[in-house]
């Protein structure tokens, strides 16, 4: 089959080059590039509407790019109907065929491929073997409980070892418990089969947990793209570091910079609050910081640490979370830090509360 | 285990299927009246009336001219509707609801105003009334039953469903006969019915456009009563029941009715 072989050797197995996709006058995308690694799970993570579902649309090629090419283990496809691009999709409503039973939804890719029946049968009885549907193949889909229906999608994705298999929020109709699971099950899947993904997805949890890497998507251009670490760790701009996991970001002025580290202080203070690892900014410029729910401590005592910046709060909020606790703490200067500990409360509404962090502990955003 | 229906609900049910039924019953009944009058109840039983319809060559010429339009004008009205409904719901964007209303405005227009306008344009056009004309009268008719029950099905299909057969690598010959055919198929199944009843049932259209040798039964019928009232009506009309009654076991054996009234 030439369809889901690859005879190159491309550096990508997908690869976008300034995509761009109109509506009228409204761009649901704008010049975005990237190329996904053969083998790679790559996640593209965004708000709705940021043009995540569009990007995932044009790869399929259930829509056209209005410019820009789009790359399949190097070859321009760029008018390739959808059916020849060799290519599995798991929808989040799993999209599965009513009318036909499980082993007919899972057969479906080969048997428009002409696939001989004994082939059909034994690569349908291995994929629900892998996915754990064994014995379920006479079911119709009606009588499925999510999780399995989730299996049949995916099963009936793999079945025609796709070159690429895109995921629509494949995860987003199961319950917790469940999602958790099928994410593990999901990852091993996907490393034991190699299969290059691509995965639409607004929940940055799954996104950095099974990623290799991540595409940042807002309003129809890419924010950043790299690992979940260098994501979390170091987002590029103001949108990452908010739309991606709890952090404060507090407008602050540069206090002292030398070429390995910068002090910054709150515009109306003259105290450093957060001494950065980066260095080589200008004196006196206002930037943003980015700081970490889970980077501050807060205690009833002044840190132990030297080094470490500490402020004095009131408690004005506090959210249990179970494992999680969420504070909202007023310092100084009007402004209010959000603060995220581990373990039980230990702190009531107006208590008094030392904040610290260590030296290292924030980030300066690009605006 | 669905609870017991109220008794005050119950009686209603009843009520009402004696309602509908009672006029079959009276017309059945009166097919075997020994007299030569329709008359209920039947005095006396006969199979008389059965055996004047098979001997009454134009009864016969006028059911068959209408099976085999009420056959022909369902199925071009597969041909002509299926594609529509599915262009409607699926790939029409611009004016879809100003087509929609052109489509079905066979529907809403008062059927002897349409039988009027037929004959006219027929006869200025200079095709003349044939069988042919009958028929394209006929599936203009026909057509919107199978174009709304057909886009009604299909309006409840997903759309993801169709697109991960063709990720999947269904071509588009593919993509209708494996897919979206059998989803709305229950759409099919109930527009062809409506239209085959339609056509069949026809009197204020056809009675404008048929000749002795296109007549109808339904048209045949009005003409017959003019000048008698003999149980053979009773009798052409219990064969019709019959019909009805047979096709729709039919379909219930084969493709359950339920499953036409579930999508609906």
């Amino acid at each position: 089959m030439t369809m889901s072989e690859d005879t190159g050797t491309a550096r990508f197995q997908v690869e976008l080059r300034n995509a761009t996709k109109l509506y009228g006058d409204f761009a649901a995308i704008r010049d975005i590039s990237f190329g996904v690694a053969k083998g790679e799970f790559f996640s593209i993570l965004g708000p709705s509407g940021g043009g995540k579902t569009t990007v995932l649309r044009a790869i399929a090629g259930l829509i056209d790019l209005t410019s820009g090419d789009l790359l399949i283990a190097g070859a321009p496809v760029n008018g390739v109907p959808v059916y020849r691009r060799g290519m599995g999709i798991v929808f989040q409503n799993y999209a599965l065929f009513p009318h036909m039973n499980v082993f007919d939804n899972i057969a479906f890719g080969l048997r428009m491929r002409k696939v001989g029946k004994p082939e059909v049968h034994a690569r349908v009885t291995e994929a629900m073997a892998r996915v754990h549907l064994d014995g379920l193949g006479g079911r119709m889909p009606s009588q499925l409980s999510g999780g399995q229906q989730q299996r049949v999608a995916l099963a009936r994705a793999i079945i025609v070892n796709p070159r690429v298999i895109l995921l629509d929020e494949p995860l987003g109709a199961l319950d917790r418990n469940l999602r958790i699971a099928m994410q593990a099950e999901l990852k091993s899947l996907q490393r034991e089969l190699a299969i290059t993904t691509v995965c639409v997805t607004h929940d940055q949890e799954e996104a950095l947990s099974l990623s290799d890497r991540i595409a940042i998507l807002n309003k129809g251009g890419v924010e950043q793209i790299g690992t979940p670490i260098e994501i979390y760790e170091r987002p590029a701009s103001r949108f990452v570091a908010s739309f991606v996991g709890g952090t404060n970001l507090i407008e602050v002025v540069v206090h002292r910079s030398d070429a390995v580290s910068t002090e910054l202080i709150l515009p109306d203070a003259d105290r450093t609050l957060v001494r950065v690892n980066s260095g080589d900014a200008t004196v006196g410029r206002a930037v943003t910081l980015s700081l970490r729910y889970e980077a501050i401590r807060i205690a009833s005592s002044p840190s132990p640490s030297p080094g470490d910046a500490s402020v004095l709060g009131t408690v004005t909020n506090i959210a249990y979370g179970g494992s999680v606790s969420i504070f909202h703490v007023a310092i100084n200067n009007g402004l209010t830090l959000v603060v995220a500990a581990s373990g039980k409360p230990l702190f009531g509404l107006g208590d008094t509360v030392h904040l610290s962090w260590p030296s290292g502990a924030g980030q300066i955003l690009q605006s | 285990m669905r609870k017991p229906a109220h008794p005050l609900l119950r009686g209603y049910v009843w009520v009402m299927m004696v309602f509908m039924a009672l006029p079959l019953v009276v017309v059945i009944g009166a097919s075997f009246n020994r007299g030569a009058a329709i008359r209920f109840p039947p005095e006396g039983m006969t199979l008389h009336w059965y055996a004047e319809v098979w001997r009454n060559a134009d009864m016969v010429r006028s059911a068959t001219n209408s099976l085999l339009l009420a056959v022909c004008a369902t199925l071009i009205s597969f041909i002509i509707g299926v594609p529509a409904a599915l262009a409607l719901v699926r790939h029409v964007h611009r004016h879809r609801e100003a087509l929609q209303a052109f489509l079905l405005s066979p529907m809403t227009v008062p059927a002897i105003v349409l039988g009027i306008a037929f004959l006219v344009f027929f006869g200025w056009t200079g095709m003349g009334l044939s069988f042919t004309t009958l028929l394209i009268a006929h599936v203009i008719i026909t057509v919107p039953y199978v174009i709304r029950s057909v886009a009604g099905v299909y309006l409840g299909v997903a759309v993801s469903i169709e697109e991960a057969a063709k990720v999947l690598g269904a071509d588009p010959w593919q993509l209708f006969t494996k897919v979206t055919l059998p989803l709305i198929m229950p759409g099919v199944v109930a527009g062809g019915l409506f239209s085959f009843i339609m056509s069949f049932d026809n009197v204020p259209v056809s009675i404008f456009l048929t000749r002795r040798e296109t007549l109808t039964l339904p048209v045949y019928v009005m003409s017959y009563l003019v000048h008698n009232f003999d149980p053979t009506i009773a009798a052409v009309s219990s064969v019709q029941v019959l019909f009805t009654t047979a096709a729709i076991i039919v379909i219930e054996k084969f493709y359950g009715i339920r499953r036409l009234t579930e999508t609906i």
